[in-house]
């Protein structure tokens, strides 16, 4: 970093909140997204920030955005790195924003009968949810990131929680932000952006990836605990009689809290998983797929699905205990009548005590010589066979395919595909991921669907931000240059500098 | 009027220049309904509904009006802008709900894909009241945890109004807890 750049930095927050030693830099220089590691492994120079800040008020971000006007340096707001489209990725240098010191809770409002807390953005979705349980509330959002992402992560990137079916989205569950543009506005709870008075500040800002703002508190519609929650699984002979009873349980208006259609690879493991559990094994070494999936993942996958077409539905339902059992009993004769076959709590329950894990397999994956990503669709009922259909014949060729069926609506449902592959040399390995994602994508754009449902947009997806958006990229840069004139704002993201 | 209805992911496409009542008249036909129910909705046109952000009444259950919208068909400085048929996307800020309630600042909307439900088979609705703020304090609590759904819900002093609505099996499970909820904290029922 240039020293007068740092000097102005040191001078507008402090020295001791400013770091550019080369570790710092470069913990901050990835996020979570599989591509990432795989340029590592191949041994591509990271993208290293100058600096990272640690603001502790909103006039610190202030003065840090003055700073990097001034000098023209990009910034990147940084939460807890949980993301997985290089949303964070510093391309072009500059300052992170790293706003984990934004972590405090408010007390709980009640107004009209309904509760309300106020959040710093830099808490984590665990410590947030844990504080809020102490008072007998809940969010209700539990993306698989909980442990390591921020409410600013959330608002950014539109994120989805598991129980998604009843509380929705972060947008559904936000009742106001607050948030600095690049230009040291500070837009307050209930504000107007001054450029675009007739907007809501929270239908632009959320969903930016931080290209247009910083948040730093949101206020948030939150729930009593259910004193209830009963878990469900239902297997089903074929994936159509199971997507159609999804279907008709969401069209009913039973708003289960979970459901999770696993496709038959998935349910295969998943199934093992619960029966390894029922017969009391323990220990790493039960983990036999991994060698053969090295060997030859599209293999495993032909083998698995001539094994079985059978798949498995995870249904839960909270509430006042009987209310959920009578919602419970409704949504299993939906499934029974397409010939789904009642396997009791049990397989809920595994997934329930097990729902944060699978993140966490994926780095034994990439240890063993394959990588893993995740991609994150959706579309309408109507669409939704033929988007399945039509990832698998891309995808499929090449690499293991798993897919669940989760974040269901009464219009259509989002398809979150896990793949694994394996080459030989790690730039082999990155030259299939990306043509995995450019297959993908087309495919995806191609049927209608949307490319991401949850994950954002980020540095990953951003060439086809143009061709997702259409008509509306035009508004979308008209936004951004309005309200960040000088692009500073975490630049070479969404595609909007294209 | 209507372009189509997908009876299978409960979707109507239609042209925003026409009233909402005619819109609901038609669907109800068809054993359906938009579960948009404005204050003046009798006179309001679709188009009217989007431009202004009209609020829904009964939004608890079915959304407001940009939360029913799926996708929107509008002319943009002589262009065409879609925004894609999705239930749900994580690509930038929600551009249909930029538009929607900007009048035609930005956009001049053309054509809606809405939600559509099921036609609601039964409507009720309870009053209730408590005589001590701490046991109306209790019911909410005990209302919002237990998964009850209501169209309406509104306070006023130490009482409560819900309205709730659905089909007849449904209804009666809500109706029912509802009553649950309303002895186990000490109300009464108006």
């Amino acid at each position: 970093m240039k020293p007068r750049w740092l000097k102005a930095l040191e001078a507008a927050v402090g020295a001791e909140q400013v770091a550019v030693d080369p570790g710092n830099r470069l913990l901050y220089a990835r996020d979570m997204m599989s591509g990432g590691l795989l340029e590592q492994k191949a041994g591509h120079a990271p993208s290293l920030p100058h600096a990272i800040c640690s603001p502790r008020s909103v006039g610190d971000i202030r003065r840090v955005l003055a700073v990097a006007r001034r000098h023209k340096l990009p910034v990147v707001p940084f939460g807890a790195g949980s993301g997985v489209s290089g949303g964070t990725t510093p391309v072009r240098g500059g300052i992170m924003l790293d706003l984990k010191r934004f972590a405090r809770l408010g007390d709980v409002e009640e107004t009209e009968g309904r509760f309300y807390v106020t959040a710093e953005s830099g808490i984590l979705g665990q410590h947030l949810e844990r504080d809020l349980n102490a008072r007998g509330f809940t969010l209700g959002h539990f993306p698989s990131s909980m442990l390591c992402a921020t409410v600013g992560g959330y608002l950014a990137c539109r994120s989805a929680g598991q129980l998604s079916s009843k509380y929705g989205k972060i947008e559904d569950m936000t009742d106001a932000v607050e948030a600095v543009l690049a230009s040291g506005e500070v837009v307050p709870f209930g504000g107007r952006l001054k450029k675009f008075p007739q907007l809501r500040p929270e239908d632009v800002l959320i969903g930016s990836e931080g290209c247009l703002a910083v948040f730093t508190r949101a206020r948030f519609r939150i729930f009593p605990m259910a004193p209830r929650t009963l878990y469900r699984g239902v297997a089903f002979p074929r994936i159509e009689n199971a997507l159609t009873a999804v279907r008709h349980i969401m069209q009913s208006g039973l708003k289960p809290a979970v459901v999770r259609l696993y496709d038959p690879v998935d349910s295969l493991l998943l199934k093992h998983g619960y029966k390894k559990k029922k017969s009391k094994k323990k220990g790493g070494s039960s983990d036999w797929y991994y060698p053969l999936i090295l060997r030859q993942p599209a293999a495993v996958q032909k083998l698995a699905e001539r094994a079985s077409s059978e798949v498995l539905l995870i249904l839960g339902f909270e509430g006042e205990a009987e209310l959920a059992r009578s919602l419970e009993r409704r949504a299993l004769q939906y499934a029974v009548s397409l010939q789904g076959k009642d396997l009791g709590p049990e397989p809920g329950l595994h997934w329930r005590d097990h729902r944060y894990s699978v993140s966490f397999k994926m780095p034994k994956l990439f240890v063993k010589g394959c990588f893993v990503d995740t991609i994150e669709v959706a579309t309408t009922w109507e669409n939704l066979q033929a988007l399945y259909d039509g990832m698998r014949k891309a995808l499929m060729k090449r690499t293991l395919l798993l897919a669940h069926f989760s974040h269901a609506y009464a219009e259509g449902c989002s398809i979150y595909f896990t793949v694994v592959g394996r080459c030989r040399q790690p730039e082999q390995d990155l030259k299939l991921y990306r043509e995995i994602w450019d297959d993908a994508m087309e495919t995806c754009l191609g049927l209608g669907a949307t490319i991401s449902h949850h994950h954002g947009i980020g540095l990953l997806k951003g060439k086809y931000m143009a061709r997702e958006l259409g008509g509306a990229m035009p508004l979308f840069r008209e936004l951004k240059k309005k309200l960040d004139p000088l692009g500073i704002m975490n630049p070479g993201k969404m595609g909007l500098d294209a | 009027m209507i372009d189509g209805i997908d009876k299978t992911s409960l979707l109507l496409t239609c042209a925003v220049d026409q009233p909402l009542a005619s819109l609901e008249k038609r669907l109800n036909r068809e054993g359906f309904t938009l579960g948009y129910r404005p204050a003046k909705g009798g006179r309001l046109t679709l188009r009217q509904a989007l431009e202004k952000r009209i609020p829904n009444r009964d939004a608890l259950l079915y959304g407001e009006i940009e939360d029913l919208c799926v996708s929107l068909k509008a002319i943009r400085k002589g262009e065409t802008l879609v925004t894609r048929n999705v239930p749900r996307a994580a690509t930038g800020p929600d551009f249909k709900k930029i538009l929607i309630g900007s009048g035609a600042r930005y956009a001049k909307i053309d054509k809606a894909v809405l939600r559509i439900h099921p036609k609601p088979e039964a409507r009720e609705k309870i009053r209730a009241s408590w005589t001590a703020k701490e046991d109306r304090d209790d019911f909410l609590k005990k209302f919002w945890g237990s998964g009850i759904r209501p169209a309406v819900f509104s306070t006023s002093g130490r009482g409560a109004s819900v309205v709730l609505e659905g089909s007849r099996e449904g209804l009666a499970a809500e109706l029912a807890c509802l009553r649950r909820l309303i002895a186990a904290t000490k109300g009464k029922v108006l």
